[in-house]
């Protein structure tokens, strides 16, 4: 049986996961990788503390084409094994327009740096070129960017 | 015993992830990289002893340690057409000169208009993380760093 060898798209994200920037979140608790089943990625961000709001949200990435394509992810619930429900949402003027679940069915971030976003929006990276994603960008830039919103004091909680 | 550490380096904002032995000397790490440097624990003030193991200094594994020759870095956040000037350690992280450009010793915002506002180097294609040490952005020959604190994106459209 010929064994499946992993693309390069696959091959760059798994070196990702291993360098320094992936690993100097992981190791400060400001993400984790949960699980890869190419192309789908789950990682944890951690949060500000907040009443009865979470201390990590789930998101699942689709890294197909990673990395010359951007990310696309969603706020994941892993028990129902579908994207989070409206109600279980952060809350807060960046963060709730970051993971709004009036757009798109809530699958993918609203944010230059997701790849369905920036489908929908074809002018972002000329408008917000330092939050916008390019080839040269790689995961951790997406988690640097999702953990400061969560962590901000504008997160407000779900 | 082998170990993992986070090297931040001047030039560059993310560090390496090296192996060391816990008995390597420090003077061997700075060596490695500058000879004519020091080495610092992350947000410390002054240097480690150079005639210390990485253990007797106490560092550890995947501690972040930065490496350079600046003992002091210059910086000057520019906000609204007015500057602010202070030196830190080169060791110290863009969160803590964030905090005193937003604070009540800096441009004094709001926390609300904190929270909207970010550092970056000026023409840089993106906002700076909060855990860069302020010794990566020096200017190559000089121990300056000039830090633009400009709004944060806002997606719009």
């Amino acid at each position: 049986m010929t064994p499946i060898l992993a693309g390069p798209d696959e091959r760059a994200l798994r070196e990702h996961l291993r360098g320094a920037r992936f690993q100097a979140g992981v190791e400060a608790g400001r993400w984790r990788l949960i699980s890869l089943d190419w192309p789908a990625a789950f990682v944890a961000v951690a949060a500000a503390p907040r009443p009865s709001a979470p201390e990590e949200f789930v998101i699942r990435f689709d890294l197909s084409g990673y990395r010359q394509a951007a990310p696309t992810g969603g706020l994941w619930d892993l028990t129902a094994g579908d994207f989070l429900p409206a109600d279980r949402r952060p809350k807060g003027e960046r963060s709730g327009r970051i993971f709004r679940a009036d757009w798109e069915n809530g699958r993918a971030m609203y944010a230059a740096w997701d790849r369905v976003a920036l489908q929908g929006h074809t002018g972002w990276p000329q408008q917000y070129p330092r939050s916008a994603w390019n080839a040269q960008r790689d995961l951790s830039f997406v988690l640097a960017s999702v953990h400061e919103v969560l962590t901000a004091d504008d997160y407000l909680g779900i | 015993m082998s170990m993992e550490l986070f090297v931040h380096t001047a030039g560059r904002e993310d560090p390496d992830l090296i192996e060391v032995e816990a008995t390597t000397v420090v003077r061997e790490l700075i060596a490695a990289g500058e000879p004519d440097g020091n080495l610092w624990i992350e947000e410390a003030d002054e240097p480690v002893r150079p005639d210390l193991t990485l253990e007797q200094a106490g560092i550890g594994h995947r501690s972040h340690v930065h490496r350079g020759r600046c003992h002091r870095v210059e910086v000057a956040v520019r906000f609204n057409s007015r500057r602010l000037e202070r030196s830190f350690t080169p060791a110290a992280i863009i969160k803590k000169v964030y905090r005193w450009a937003s604070g009540p010793d800096g441009f004094n915002l709001t926390p609300d208009q904190a929270a909207k506002h970010v550092l970056a180097v000026p023409g840089a294609d993106h906002f700076l993380a909060g855990d860069v040490h302020l010794g990566s952005l020096v200017t190559p020959g000089t121990c300056e760093v000039v830090l633009d604190l400009l709004p944060r994106d806002r997606f719009e459209g």
